[in-house]
């Protein structure tokens, strides 16, 4: 393949006394900035009993701190013509603001006052509450397959912490309660188990003062004890059929246990990924849909956990066509990637997509934050930013099909099926 | 240091509004050019002003279908081959219809950019039809039509739409299964042939390219795409008035229930949509917006509610919604109603004001980020026939509104009598709820019955 230039992203890596990681990406092209504070803390940190908890008081965050009463957040960040959400997965819970630039500092002592002290009532606590369980439906329970997303990591994973659902149960939220959040926040929200990234038009010197003015005497009271991840071998095929009363027709959910996320595994399933669903060429979208016409979709790809992943294939199934039929030509597919491995055009053209999307996530300061928080959250390395594109350009074709033989195996894998109930 | 009120801004820097080129070819075409070279990546998007509400009435969709069948096939290439041409080069087609223009574009890394812009041209000059790949297609939509049926919003937006653009192109949102079984070779051909034009369309180049290097390969690539003879007729403007009223759409199993509320609005040309969009965001538009505060914030009946403002050529809607929790629906319908009232009879407060207009200029400003939205914009803003000078005057337009308009405005159009309420969700639990607010016509999901009712 002809060599792609990714345009390098120049930043550097600070840390305060307190432990915070300071991440700044200057680039004054726009003048705009990406302030945004990454919390190592996901659903898998949660206790049982506390599904969901990590998501709900990622809600709290928006209802007070000292200085900074409910709801005003938002006020002050839409007040500079800013955006702002967070967002909670299994290892991390992200907090941003993109604002003009000249708001960077109104940015920094926003995120600074909620690291430092919460100040949430016990109104606001059941307000929110109320709040994630309509979420909970608008997102899962009300929508087609949505309760099968939601079962799909409960029966594939056997260590709670990746099995259980981001958005948590019911009962367990209404369980929940405000000293459960001060408590959270203690041991999780703190300078020293945080990564806060500045990405855009910022001059990098004042910039480092301002963090430090905000954040520099916020004392760090957290005890983050990463959650032990580890999940055992899978020696059996696990199965389950359900019905959703409000799926238009049936679906396949697959998953198979692969290593975490930077491992030999994740880089080569990557490809693979591409070879098997990207573009109208590619293996399983050609036969399934394209000549055959027995899915609407299908989907093929990792499940980004930091821990032992899934390779996930997710695939809905035409009107009018068998389910096992499909089931029986996607393991075909399967198989003839583990027998024959794949192609070396196959290969290139993966390789060049991944290349052009490594130029194109570059495009936003929001996104080149997001980036860069990232690796530094999941691999300590904000550097991977340059470097990735290299792990997944190594892989070759023997490594391909060595690993498609050890993961694809049936007894690794985890299948659910999904029926409409017929009226 | 504890700081205990929030720090001033700095000094803000100016907002540049970036050029956009233009040329124009003597086929009609026009090129533009959002020329940034920050990245090695370069799109090229036709826009052509004809959408899904150009379709003919009895064959709704058939836009859609007709630029779906675009990359089925040319007189040159299979459907498998120009397949493989995308992805070998690593080109990303996408091909939107919107209900009034049809955007076709390729993206790829600029080394690739002929290669992508050529198989653009043959598609869209070129397009074979091939009798199997339609047949094929139809198949795949026909699932897909009974999962559009399976999603409370698409219903919930569809019935709104009838009824408020009854006998209008505009109150049409998906095909039904008889139309699309209708649909067929020939249609497409036609359609193709007398509707897809150089007349009125644009080829925006967006990222590293420069605006020579664009009208080369425009000329190129389209300088011989000759018109078709017939011209094309503007869409009518709607003029049936249907009465407000409350619908209820059945879908069982639901264990919420999605509102909207919306009334016919402004169309996108009316200079008025500068200050009643500044009264919408403090209506709905945001996470501090009055819906969002009341239904959420204060009541927690849902997620999120939010008001938008949807402008086309010849009318618009004002719709506000939120999924929220079922034995909450009287009092979300209740509390948005009251909000409405409160927009009439209390002025918004100069804070209200002033955060919403940033809201608005914020958006905007990061819009001119990447070549790629702000060259939409540019599009946008032909194709709607604004003024030349409309993007670049937004921020003083904006910022130019008072909290007298934000009241007019809102007498004007938050007017509760004149909107129609639907509720999308699990008849047995929802229509004695709706009943006390007049008589309720319902409707099932399913196609059949929406079409008889036409």
């Amino acid at each position: 393949m002809e060599r792609v230039e990714i345009p390098k992203v120049s930043f550097s890596r600070h840390r305060l006394e307190n432990g915070l990681e300071v991440l700044l990406a200057p680039d004054r092209e726009v003048p705009l900035v990406h302030v945004s504070l990454h919390y190592r803390v996901g659903s898998s940190c949660e206790p049982q009993g506390l599904s969901g908890f990590a998501h709900l008081f990622e809600h709290m965050m928006f209802q007070g701190s000292e200085n900074v009463p409910k709801n005003e957040h938002g006020r002050h960040v839409d007040r500079a013509g800013g955006r702002w959400n967070a967002s909670t997965n299994k290892d991390r819970t992200n907090y941003f603001e993109t604002l003009p630039s000249h708001f960077l500092d109104l940015g920094l002592w926003l995120e600074a006052d909620r690291m430092r002290a919460l100040q949430v009532t016990e109104e606001a606590f059941r307000n929110q509450r109320d709040t994630v369980i309509e979420e909970k439906k608008q997102s899962y329970d009300n929508r087609p397959y949505g309760s099968s997303h939601l079962r799909f990591d409960e029966l594939a994973y056997r260590n709670w912490a990746y099995a259980h659902p981001i958005i948590g149960s019911e009962d367990d939220l209404r369980a929940a309660g405000i000293e459960d959040a001060q408590a959270f926040h203690r041991r999780w929200y703190g300078p020293g188990n945080a990564v806060l990234v500045l990405a855009g038009d910022i001059r990098e010197k004042q910039a480092l003062e301002s963090v430090r003015r905000n954040f520099a005497d916020i004392e760090d009271f957290t005890d983050p004890q990463p959650p032990d991840l580890s999940e055992p071998p899978q020696d059996e095929e696990k199965m389950e059929a359900m019905t959703d009363a409000l799926a238009p027709l049936p679906a396949i959910s697959l998953g198979y246990h692969s290593d975490p996320l930077g491992s030999p595994d994740y880089y080569a399933l990557g490809l693979l990924s591409l070879i098997l669903t990207d573009g109208h060429s590619s293996r399983l979208y050609r036969r399934l849909v394209h000549l055959r016409n027995r899915v609407t979709t299908v989907y093929v790809g990792s499940n980004q956990h930091k821990g032992p992943q899934l390779l996930r294939i997710w695939c809905q199934v035409q009107d009018g066509q068998d389910l096992d039929t499909v089931l029986a030509e996607l393991e075909e597919e399967l198989t003839r990637l583990v027998e024959e491995g794949v192609s070396k055009s196959e290969i290139e053209k993966a390789r060049r997509k991944l290349a052009a999307r490594f130029v194109s996530r570059l495009e936003t300061r929001t996104r080149v934050g997001e980036l860069l928080a990232f690796y530094a959250v999941y691999y300590d390395d904000p550097g991977m930013i340059h470097r990735e594109l290299e792990h997944f350009l190594r892989v070759d074709r023997n490594q391909l099909q060595e690993t498609a033989a050890r993961i694809l195996r049936k007894k690794n894998r985890t299948l659910l099926i999904v029926q409409p109930r017929k009226s | 240091m504890r700081i205990s009120s929030p720090p001033p801004p700095a000094r803000a820097r100016n907002v540049r509004y970036p050029d956009c080129f233009e040329h124009r070819m003597e086929n009609g075409l026009t090129v533009l050019t959002a020329a940034n070279s920050r990245l090695p990546k370069v799109s090229a998007t036709l826009a052509l002003p004809i959408g899904q509400a150009h379709s003919p009435f009895d064959c709704y969709g058939l836009t859609q279908l007709t630029a779906d069948l675009l990359r089925e096939g040319t007189k040159r290439r299979s459907s498998e081959e120009i397949s493989e041409e995308m992805d070998r080069w690593a080109i990303e087609y996408e091909s939107e219809v919107t209900l009034e223009h049809t955007l076709l574009s390729v993206g790829a890394l600029d080394r690739f950019l002929e290669r992508a812009l050529t198989l653009l041209t043959e598609m869209l000059l070129e397009p074979s039809f091939p009798e199997q790949e339609l047949e094929k297609m139809k198949t795949r939509w026909r699932s897909e039509l009974l999962s559009q049926r399976a999603d409370p919003g698409f219903l919930a937006g569809e019935r709104l739409s009838r009824q408020l653009f009854p006998k209008h192109p505009y109150g049409r949102v998906a095909m039904t299964p008889a139309e699309l079984e209708r649909a067929d070779r020939e249609s497409v051909q036609t359609f193709h042939a007398t509707r897809f034009s150089p007349r009125g369309a644009y080829l925006l180049f967006a990222g590293a390219v420069d605006h020579s290097e664009s009208i080369r390969l425009a000329e190129r690539c389209f300088g011989d795409w000759t018109p078709p003879s017939i011209p094309m007729a503007a869409l009518p403007e709607p003029t049936r008035h249907a009465a407000p009223g409350v619908y209820l759409v059945d879908r069982p199993n639901s264990v919420q229930t999605r509102l909207h509320v919306g009334s016919r609005c402004l169309r996108r040309s009316d200079p008025d949509l500068i200050p009643l969009s500044v009264a919408n965001q403090i209506f709905g538009g945001g996470g501090s917006a009055r819906l969002f505060l009341n239904l959420r914030e204060e009541k927690g009946y849902t997620y999120g509610a939010y008001s938008q403002l949807s402008a086309f050529s010849q009318s618009g809607l004002l719709t506000a919604g939120a999924s929220i929790r079922t034995d909450a629906l009287s009092d979300s319908i209740r509390q948005t109603f009251f909000e409405m009232d409160r927009m009439q009879q209390e002025p918004a407060s100069p804070d209200e004001l002033h955060r919403s207009q940033s809201e608005l200029i914020g958006a905007f400003v990061r819009r001119l980020e990447t070549p790629a939205s702000l060259g939409s914009m540019e599009l946008v803003r032909r194709l709607y026939q604004l003024p030349e000078n409309y993007y670049r005057e937004f921020i003083p337009r904006i910022k130019s509104v008072t909290l007298e308009q934000v009241l007019e405005k809102a007498r004007e159009w938050f007017l509760p009598e004149r909107f129609s309420i639907v509720a999308v969700g699990d008849r047995s639990q929802i229509e004695p709820f709706l009943q006390e607010l007049g008589p309720v016509r319902v409707f099932d999901g399913e196609a059949f019955s929406i079409d008889q009712e036409l």
